[in-house]
Parts: structure tokens; sequence; C-alpha cells
């Protein structure tokens, strides 16, 4: 059993008393690799350094596999050498004085299995991270991305209850990175291990976690499957963390149509039933607004078309970013290369989807509009 | 690295199940705190409380006391003198090894440093040698090419000047340290651009070189002003003859009378500590500017500047000032068969070495001096370490104990060294200790003065490694002791190594607190050497500053081997 259950976790710093992790509650189930997602600052780490106990949380309960770890106010604290987990460091964190395999075998060794038996388990634990023939080097002696596979192999190793991730690909390359991110996610799915992994990169949770947490100062802002979460980000922060950048501001006008920023582009938005207020905030994917010739194309109820002039075009390599200003918002619209024929001072027509498009109120909460964007008609 | 990783919980130990600890918040810390204060603190409350006992009987004393005047005014005198003089030299040959051409550099670095490894009893006993007015041997030379006349001068050792000028040499090194590791820190790219923007190198000099360097000047003309108000060597050795007394040798007087009169000696100290504790005050308001101070670490230095081999000057006359002379002058001397003012070659002979040997005093002295030297290691060792460890600011200790022992550790920095000896007899020499004439007091004095110094390499050690490998350890299943033995102590090894050379250093050349705390039965080579100057001949004396140096050398051999090779361009 090597389920996670944390409940209701509070850890405050300093005399100002900031709220690193505020009331938290979240579950692993057993195999789950669970990604803690959000930007700096937002309690992803301290959380995890919470469940290792190398931070002493203020209040809450954290259990792993049925075992209580931290609780009754404080009264119960296990050291972090006795809850079996592994953890993975962002700086990897191996011991220079000792060879890669020594370093492997060290949580052997503090288990006090005998020589000959921890040399093999190391071993084959290096082979599972492609790095048996490392074994001799000084973790000086080889690069960041192998110093990064042995730390996952020390990890490992033991095969402790909770595998712990903290940024562990953060200080890699663009390319290392991606390489990893696979052989992480393979790892995982052979290997079935219980996890809690930091990151702040949307790719890597999206590729590695069976869930994804969405943090916001200290606290779950949503908990869902990459696919889902990809798909409807419950709120405003959600959507532009996750890389949704093309931002609408919306007022409704008393003819009960939509006024874009400001300005005097019009919108009709088709909903099922009434929208639960009168200004909102409509986010669209790059790679989800398509560009046209003013006036061209029939009506569509399910396609929105906002006028605009292309202010700039910028080309990078397979795919194109055309720059679009819509009333007083810039607007992105990603392509392949030569994908639409304007130019800069071009006036175009901006169009997207209801369906692929995501209307959030403007307040602090900024939650989903669910109503919205629900297919009005049958079109795929 | 934490000792301890749990909270406040003080009730129902019953309930926790396996594996689960649960103990009050930093008990063992607070230990430790305690440990700090009875060592440092108690000794200097207890000798005070002594004096505001007897605060009437202890005024009129102090009052009465002969030309008590003068000997404050010849305190300040030769501290704000040799002051001076130290910083000007220090900070003169750091700038020299940023001038000096790069093959030269790393030989030229460590060269100001050497002068700690050298006794400044020796040095002090090597210069009066080369210029006691009538025997000296440079006066001799001197007064052959006809300077100066008749049978004595033209220069004279034990004056005012030559106290000053004695201190002021002995003082360089740790100044020179200072503003040479500041200037090392500032990276040259800081230069390149006062130079990418147009200014000359007087004035990058003027106006980003010097400010930068202002918080090491700063601190350490505190410490080093601090260094000479406590001055003790030079003035004993060298104001003797002329009746130039200071605090610390006066001080020392009324430790040597029987009985000792220990409230008119905690009076005669106490304005010292009253400025020991300012200093404090100052500096940790600068240490917490310094941290403003610290730029990117760049190993490119000389970037843009002009190097010369005529900066290779000052480096190596200081070295032949503080070493190379009095070193000559002490093995000439104890190599001769008596003193005469003249290297005689011919006459050369082992001798008085061969007679040291055979003496018991000497033999028990070296003995006690290498016994206390090694239990003073066994015991600041591992006290240093803890302490470096709860003054770390990533472990958790609480607030309410950190900042006494931090505070403490300062505060023996910032002690007289002769003000904590005498405190040190008035403590450990009355019930319930009576340690008087034991090597258990002088291990007790050595480690007291010896934890301060031990603390800053660990500590600088274990802020560079980091959190990481220790808490990689700890969640790979290891405890703390494990995790320290197997992880941290490699790690910091050669902050250790630092750490036991600056103690062998401080202990082998300990020779105010040797004075008071030691007895005629059981003495250290430094307590014997003084009672030879003052009842032996020329030649034991400097036999015994030779062996001084020697024990020095054994210590820097042991540091070595803990650190691993390169200790002493790391001190």
């Amino acid at each position: 059993m090597s389920e996670v259950r944390i409940d209701g976790l509070m850890k405050t710093f300093g005399s100002a008393g900031v709220r690193a992790v505020d009331d938290l509650s979240l579950t692993v189930a057993e195999g789950q690799l669970v990604v803690l997602l959000g930007p700096s600052g937002c309690g992803k780490t301290t959380l995890l350094r919470c469940v290792a106990g190398l931070e002493t949380p203020d209040g809450g309960t954290i259990e792993i596999g049925g075992r209580l770890m931290f609780g009754r106010d404080g009264r119960i604290q296990v050291p972090t050498h006795k809850r079996d987990i592994g953890m993975v460091f962002q700086n990897y964190a191996l011991w220079p004085h000792m060879t890669v395999e020594q370093n492997v075998a060290y949580p052997l060794r503090v288990r006090g299995i005998a020589r000959q038996e921890r040399s093999r388990q190391a071993r084959e634990a290096l082979a599972l991270v492609e790095c048996e023939m490392l074994a001799e080097r000084l973790p000086s002696a080889i690069s960041g991305g192998q110093q990064q596979r042995v730390a996952l192999a020390r990890a490992l190793v033991a095969r402790p209850g909770l595998m712990l991730f903290d940024e562990p690909l953060s200080n890699l390359d663009y390319r290392l990175r991606a390489q990893l991110r696979h052989q992480l996610r393979d790892l995982h799915r052979t290997l079935g291990f219980t996890g809690l992994y930091v990151t702040h990169d949307q790719t890597e949770a999206m590729q590695l976690g069976t869930v994804v947490a969405v943090l916001k100062e200290g606290k779950v802002e949503q908990l869902a499957d990459p696919a889902s979460l990809f798909s409807r980000p419950a709120s405003a922060y959600v959507a532009r963390f996750l890389g949704i950048g093309n931002r609408l501001e919306l007022v409704r006008d008393p003819d009960a149509r939509w006024v874009v920023g400001g300005g005097d582009v019009r919108l009709d938005l088709p909903a099922a039933g009434e929208l639960p207020g009168t200004r909102f905030d409509l986010y669209l994917r790059a790679t989800e607004v398509g560009l046209a010739a003013p006036g061209a194309g029939p009506a569509d109820p399910d396609v929105g078309r906002l006028p605009g002039v292309v202010t700039d075009v910028v080309y990078s390599g397979d795919s194109s970013d055309w720059i679009v200003q819509v009333g007083d918002s810039r607007i992105v619209a990603s392509g392949k290369a030569r994908a639409w024929p304007f130019g800069p001072e071009d006036r175009v027509e901006v169009v997207f989807r209801h369906s692929s498009a995501l209307l959030y109120e403007q307040d602090e909460a900024g939650r989903l509009v669910e109503s919205y964007g629900v297919r009005t008609s049958l079109v795929p | 690295m934490t000792l301890t990783q749990e909270r406040n919980a003080a009730t129902g130990p019953a309930q926790t199940p396996a594996g689960s600890r649960a103990k009050p918040a930093g008990r063992r810390w607070a230990l430790l705190a305690l440990l700090m204060a009875a060592l440092i603190l108690w000794p200097l409350i207890k000798l005070e409380a002594r004096v505001a006992e007897d605060l009437s009987g202890a005024v009129d004393r102090l009052l009465g006391y002969r030309d008590l005047g003068r000997v404050y005014l010849n305190t300040v005198i030769i501290a704000v003198g040799s002051t001076i003089v130290a910083v000007v030299a220090g900070t003169g040959l750091a700038w020299c090894i940023t001038r000096v051409p790069p093959r030269w550099y790393k030989v030229m670095s460590v060269l100001p440093v050497v002068p700690l490894l050298m006794p400044s009893v020796a040095s002090v006993q090597g210069w009066s040698y080369l210029l006691s007015p009538r025997t000296g041997i440079i006066n001799q030379y001197l007064r052959e090419w006809g300077v100066g006349s008749g049978d004595s001068g033209p220069l004279d050792v034990y004056s005012m000047t030559g106290i000053i000028l004695m201190a002021g040499t002995i003082l360089t090194s740790f100044v020179f340290m200072f503003v040479s590791a500041s200037l090392r820190q500032r990276g040259a790219e800081l230069e390149a651009a006062a130079a990418a923007c147009g200014a000359s190198p007087w004035r990058t000099f003027r106006t980003v070189t010097l400010p930068m360097m202002r918080p090491a000047l700063v601190y350490s003309t505190a410490i080093v002003l601090l260094l000479a108000l406590g001055q003790f060597t030079v003035p004993l050795l060298l104001g003797t003859p002329d009746r130039i007394d200071v605090v610390s040798t006066a001080v020392y007087k009324v430790s040597a009378d029987y009985p000792v009169d220990y409230a008119l000696g905690g009076a005669l100290a106490f304005p010292l500590l009253v400025i020991g504790l300012g200093v404090i005050l100052i500096q940790r308001r600068a240490l917490r500017d310094e941290r403003r101070y610290v730029s990117v670490s760049a190993r490119t230095r000389q970037v843009g500047l002009k190097t010369s081999g005529w900066a290779l000057v000052p480096i190596v006359t200081y070295l032949v000032v503080a070493v190379v002379l009095p070193l000559v002058a002490l093995v000439s001397v104890s190599l001769s068969p008596f003193w005469s003012g003249r290297i005689t070659p011919s006459t050369f002979t082992l001798d008085n070495w061969a007679a040291v040997w055979g003496n018991q005093n000497t033999v028990d002295a070296i003995t006690t001096t290498l016994t206390a030297l090694l239990l003073t290691l066994v015991a600041v060792l591992p006290l240093s370490y803890l302490v470096s460890v709860a003054l770390l600011r990533r472990t958790r200790v609480p607030g309410v104990i950190r900042l006494p022992i931090d505070v403490l550790a300062s505060i023996a920095l910032c002690m007289p060294v002769s003000l904590l000896g005498f405190a040190f007899l008035f403590t450990y020499s009355e019930p319930p200790f009576t340690l008087y004439g034991t090597t258990a007091m002088v291990v007790v004095a050595y480690v007291t003065l010896a934890i301060p110094f031990a603390i800053r390499p660990q500590l600088s050690a274990l802020t560079a490694i980091g959190p990481e490998y220790s808490e990689a350890s700890r969640v790979s299943g290891a405890g703390s002791l494990s995790t320290a033995w197997r992880i941290t102590f490699p790690l910091i090894r050669s902050g250790l190594g630092v750490s036991a050379a600056l103690i062998t250093i401080i202990v082998a050349h300990e020779f105010t607190v040797s004075l008071m705390v030691t007895s005629p039965t059981r003495r250290v080579i430094g307590s014997l050497l003084y009672d030879e100057t003052v009842s032996g001949t020329a030649p034991n004396v400097a036999v015994l500053s030779l062996l001084m140096l020697a024990v020095t050398l054994v210590g820097i051999g042991i540091s070595w081997l803990i650190a691993g090779g390169n200790t002493v361009d790391k001190i």
C-alpha cells in the first residue's frame, strides 16, 4: 500500500506568515503519478518537502501507505529517513565524493543490505536508466543528463513506497528534457511506482501525470487528468498557466450583444441557457484561431468572427504567428509557415469555433462558464 | 543537516506509533548554547562579579595603581599605531597581489600568510637579537659602518616605536587575509565594466574598487584594533627594559603576585571588555552589510590590469622582515655557545639543542603542549562543527537558541586574550574546579580560545555545499549520524582541515593565557620560554622559540592529513 493522503495541510513561512501551503488536501492512489503544476511560489515544492519530511507543516495530516507520517498537531512526525521514500532533486545532489555506483547503492547500504547484493541491485537500477557503463565514474565526470539519470536510479534502487520528484528536468537543456521525459514515462509504466512530481512545465505535466494538480497560492486550483485539464481548464488562472494566451474582454451591451474590449467590435455568444453575468473573459488558443478575408465565408452560429488588422507576422521555422489587433486586444494566430496570405496592415477576420473557446467569469476566481461553448449544433 | 527535525510536542509519548519521534523544540541545541555559555561567558561573569563585590576596594586600588594613566595611554598609542601600520601594510600587500605577474600569482598570494605560522614570541625574540641596542646584530653592523656611535644604538627595539612596528608587522597578515579575500571576491568584471565606461585606472580604483573593499577594510580594522588593544607578547618582551606597560601586561603582573588581586585585575581590564562588546555590535552590523557587497564570484582576475615584477618587492620584503630575518637570528643564536651579538659560524654547536633535550623541564613542557594540542583538537572540532550546524540558516534551530550561540562565538573573538586568561585563572583555580597546575586547566582555556576560530571555516564549507546533499541522504533512508559521517564530513573535509590548522596555530602560539594558567610544575613551551627569558640564557630561549615553531608545523601536518592536502593557502 503506498497511497498518499494529505489532509488540511498548512505551512506558513516567516514572521509575515506567508501561506505556502494553505489547507490543502490531496490523495495519490497506488500506482498514480500525480504532478503538482504551478508557477514558482505556488507552494508546490513546499508541499513536496512536507511529504518528504524536509519541512515541518504547521498543521494537517500526511499519511503514506496507511502510516501516519505527520499529524495530531505535530505530535507525530516520522523523520525523513524512516518514511521509505525516494527523491530526485532539481540539481541532482549526487555526492561528489562517491562513485556513481556508490551513490546508487547508498540507500541499500543504509538499509543494511550486504555488499554483493547491493552492488547487484545498484547495477540493475543503473541498467534501468541506461547508465550501467558509468558505474565506476565520479559524478563530476559525467554529463548533466547522465547525472540526473543516476539520481533517478538512486531514488528507485530501494523500491521505496513513494517516489518524489522536485523539478528533476529543469536543469537540463531542451532536447535532454524531452528524452528524459519519455524515459520517465516508460519507467512509470513499467515499474508502476506511486509518485508525486513537481514541475512548472505544462508539457512535462501533461506527458507524465496520471493526474495533474494545478496549484495556486498553496491551494489546489484544479485536479484532473491531463486530457480534461487541457480541454477544459477550470479557471482563467489555469488557462493562462497552460499557455492559452489570447484574451478578449467581453461586456454585454443593451442589445444583448457582446462588445469586445471597449472598441466597437461586436460578437454573438451561443450558450445553452442564459449566461450568468455581463462581463466575461474569452480565451482562445493561438493554434485554434484562424484568419480569413473580411466578409468571406458564410454565417455559422458555431463560428465566431472578429474584424481586426494584422500588425506583425513572426516567422519561426515550421509555424508562424500572426499578430492581429482586435479592438484593444492583441490576438495571436498560429499556423503553418504560409497558412494565410496576410501581411502587416491587412484587414482580416479572426475566426474561431465556439466549441474550442473558453469563457471565464471576470472576477477574482475566474471560474469557467460551463454553459458556453457546449455545441449548439452538430458540427464535428 | 539537522540533528533534530522534530517540533514542539510536549505530551503523549505513549501514543506515538513505532518509528515516529516527538521531542521538545531544540532541547539538544539549548544544551549546546549552555555549554558555550559555560565555557565563554561564565568566567567573564564570575570575574566581573568579583569586581562588583569588592567595587570600592577595587576602584581604590585601581586609582592607586602606579602610572595608571600611562598604562592606558600606552595601550591606546600602541593599539592605534600598530593598527595603522597593519592596515596600511596589509592593504598594500593585498593590492600588490593583484599586480603580480600571473606565473607568480599562486606563490605570492600565499606568502603574506606564512608569517601566521611563525609564533609571535619567536619573531619578537628574533628581532630582539637583531635590534637590541648593544648586542643587536644589525646595530653592530651599523656602528661598524659609522652609523651611530659608542657601544649602543643607533636602533632600539625596546622602545615604543619598536613595539608598534613589531606588533604592526605581526598583525599585517590578518589585514591581508581579510582584504585580499574581498579583493578576490570582487570580480574583475566590475572593474572592466568601469574601464569600458571610460574610467581611468586610478578613477576605477577610487570609484569602484575602494568602495567595494570598504566593508572588508572596516571589518579588518575593527578586528585588528581589538587584537592590538589586547597585545601582550610584544609589549611584555620588548617593553620591560623601559617599563612600558599596557593593560594586558599590567593584568599579567597582577596575576603573577600572590595572593592574586582578582578584583584589581578585573577592574584594570574592564575598559577593554566594554570596547570588545562595542565592537561586537559594530561587527554584527558590518557583517549584515557585507552580504550586500558580495559580488558575482569571478575566476578572471587582472582583466586589463598592468602587472609588474615590482609588485613582488613589497611581498618578499614583508616575508623577509616577518619571517626570514628573525628566523635566521634565532637559528644562529640557538647554534652559538653564548650570545655575543655576532654570527660566527665557526663556533656553531648543537650543544644547546642537546642540553634542552636532556632537560626534564623542557621535555615535560613539550609533552604538555602536544597533549594539550591533541586534546584541544579532539574537543574543539566536534564542538565547533555542532555550533556551525546550529548557525547555518537552513538548520531549524529556534531563534532564541541560535542568537545566543552566535553572540557567544563572537564574544570570545572580541575579548582581549589577557582578560580571558585572567578570568580562566580566577574561575578554574577555585573550587569546584581547582584545576590549577593541571593539563586540564590548560586544555579548557585553549578550547575556549580556539572555538570561535574553528567555526568560520566549517560554517562556510557547510554553506557552500548547500542542503541538498544531506537531504538526498536522508530521503535515501540514512539517519542524522550516518548522514553526517558518510556525506557531510567527507564533503567539508577541507573546512575541517582549515579549522584544525587554525586551532593548531592558536594553541601552539599561545603565550598570554599560557603564562597565566600554567603553574611552575605544569608548564607549556610558551610559559617555559618566558621563564627562560627572565632567568635563562639567550641560546636556550632561541631553541624554545624554534621548538614552538616546530610544534606548529607538526599540527599543520595533522591538519594537512585531515584536509587531504591544501590547508595553508585556504586559511
